[in-house]
């Protein structure tokens, strides 16, 4: 996404009206979710399970979107076709039955035995005194997590220095302290209902901006009749045909689905909903509002295709900036403002989610539950500590993007593949298989951390499959064959049965 | 467009919207 100042610097002073009206919006909702999140630490790290089902579904489906679906999958259909529905079906797929099956568990779990964070969780389901499972977790987390909130405030960076002329730097700094400003004060509460808002404006972008590409381009046959006269060597890979992509391409697409029940910022969400019986209206909700932005997605990278067959048409010669290149040149300058809100949108929603749950780490995990474990603490006194690492942990990430600011991409996939792997088949096997072992965990959690480092770093491995793949299942197979040569916890098999039960029920 | 097509961008979409929209009906519990 470099330097597309070209594209923007130009806009209407309506763009850029509707772009401040947006994040005024933002900025207020922080402010008014002020007061309820300062009542405790459950209220500001998990709203006091208090969510309604639409805005957990909003947020959960936000929280794991960054700005990858709305410049990286227009660009991937731009260059592959529809190839790309293979990249956005694994997910939407997966996080379908995540609400369905999973996030029931999860939620009846975690408020049966007080967990506020996925490391509460662990140390419950093992009954682990020892803190090993806790920490393990809590630095994966934060490595991870820190990492990607770097990532997405270097792009937010990109984009918001590139739309106003400000620099990158600025960018990002304004990007860092407008997550800023609405996390600390709103806590989970504000940045649930921010993430709803933000929704709402990925949607919408995403669905007018094809509409209307096609409908100026003389309709879809036109597109298509379009695409059809191109030289195939100008087409490359390019197909209308999904299978026109290898196996292998789309096994390796369709894994990135893997990531989802792995990443602690979307799994917070179904923590959070009040009732759990409403987790399945939230998977019918948040499945349409998933399959609708992505396709959007998708088709705004096909009728791109067909407007500019080369890529040197486009600002760069790159295929990440058809989207806002698009939107320039189709939109009313107010919708256009609404584009580059959406761009701002998909990149905050998901910085808050995982700024809220690295300082979940830092506070719950570290300070109450092993260094002041068994005082009793103030929960004010607790919830200003929160405010305080959130400050920290947004300086340290600004730290670490300016130090790898070339790697934005790079780092959003390893950090989705890399929690992907380690927490993915952990969770799923606690909540699932009553015979998992707290060593089976361990072996679960690091060798899945390892699998995707080192799977990552060779070209060779990397080339035949994307990473978290092969990581996924290295990490679920030993933590099943590491669980059968030792011994679960005693009350797992009760504890498990009593959640089944009551989800049957 | 050829079936491939038509899957990809018409038919998987509706698919993944109906399927979410069954399941979500089917696995109703009981008392809601």
């Amino acid at each position: 996404m470099e330097n597309i100042s070209q594209i923007i610097v130009h806009a209407n002073p309506l763009a850029v009206l509707s772009f401040i009206i947006y994040l005024l919006i933002i900025i207020l909702i922080g402010i008014l979710a002020t007061k309820f999140s300062s009542a405790g630490i459950s209220e500001f790290f998990l709203a006091g399970r208090k969510m309604k089902e639409f805005v957990v579904a909003l947020s959960a489906v936000v929280s794991g979107r960054s700005a990858w679906l709305l410049v990286g999958v227009t660009g991937m259909a731009y260059l592959r076709g529809a190839s790309a529905v293979w990249a956005v079906a694994g997910y939407i797929i997966v996080e379908l039955f995540l609400f369905l099956f999973l996030a029931k568990r999860l939620r009846r779990y975690t408020e049966k035995m007080d967990n506020l964070t996925l490391p509460d969780f662990f140390e419950s389901r093992y009954k682990d005194k020892s803190n090993l499972l806790r920490v393990t977790s809590v630095i994966i987390i934060l490595i991870f997590m820190v990492a990607y909130v770097s990532a997405q405030f270097n792009a937010g960076g990109k984009a918001f220095g590139a739309s106003f002329g400000l620099g990158e730097f600025n960018g990002v700094l304004i990007t860092a302290l407008i997550v800023l400003a609405y996390t600390m004060m709103g806590g989970f509460l504000a940045v649930s209902l921010t993430d709803m808002i933000q929704a709402f404006f990925m949607i919408f972008a995403l669905l007018v901006l094809p509409v209307i590409a096609i409908i100026n381009f003389g309709g879809w046959g036109e597109v298509l009749t379009a695409l059809s006269k191109l030289d195939p060597k100008v087409l490359g890979s390019f197909s209308i045909d999904p299978f026109a992509l290898s196996v292998g391409g789309i096994i390796g697409f369709l894994g990135i689905g893997l990531g989802s029940p792995g990443n602690p910022h979307i799994l917070v969400r179904y923590m959070s909903i009040d009732d759990p019986r409403a987790l399945r209206k939230s998977a019918l909700i948040g499945t349409v509002w998933n399959t609708l932005m992505a396709w959007g997605a998708i088709y705004i990278g096909i009728v791109g295709r067909a407007y500019y067959p080369t890529k040197n048409l486009l600002p760069n010669s790159d295929p990440e900036n058809l989207y806002p290149y698009l939107a320039s040149t189709h939109l009313h300058p107010i919708f256009f403002g609404i584009i580059i809100a959406s761009i701002f949108a998909a990149i905050m929603s998901t910085a808050d989610s995982q700024l809220l749950v690295a300082a979940s780490g830092v506070v719950r995990d570290i300070y109450q539950k092993i260094i002041v474990k068994g005082k009793q603490m103030s929960q004010k006194k607790l919830v200003l500590m929160s405010r305080m690492i959130i400050i920290l942990l947004v300086i340290i990430a600004l730290i670490l993007g300016a130090v790898a600011s070339q790697l934005v991409f790079w780092l959003v996939l390893f950090a989705w593949a890399g929690l992907g792997a380690s927490f993915g088949p952990t969770i799923i096997l606690s909540l699932f298989w009553k015979r998992t072992t707290k060593q089976g965990i361990m072996a679960g959690l690091i060798s899945g951390t390892l699998a995707t480092i080192i799977w990552n770093q060779i070209p060779f491995l990397k080339a035949i499959i994307y990473e978290l793949v092969p990581a996924f299942i290295i990490s679920a197979l030993l933590t099943i064959i590491v669980s059968l040569f030792t011994t679960p916890p005693p009350e797992a098999s009760k504890e498990l049965e009593e959640i089944s039960a009551h989800y049957k029920k | 467009m050829n079936f491939g097509a038509i899957f990809g961008l018409i038919i998987l979409p509706i698919g993944i919207i109906l399927t979410a929209l069954i399941l979500s009906i089917i696995l109703k519990e009981e008392g809601e």
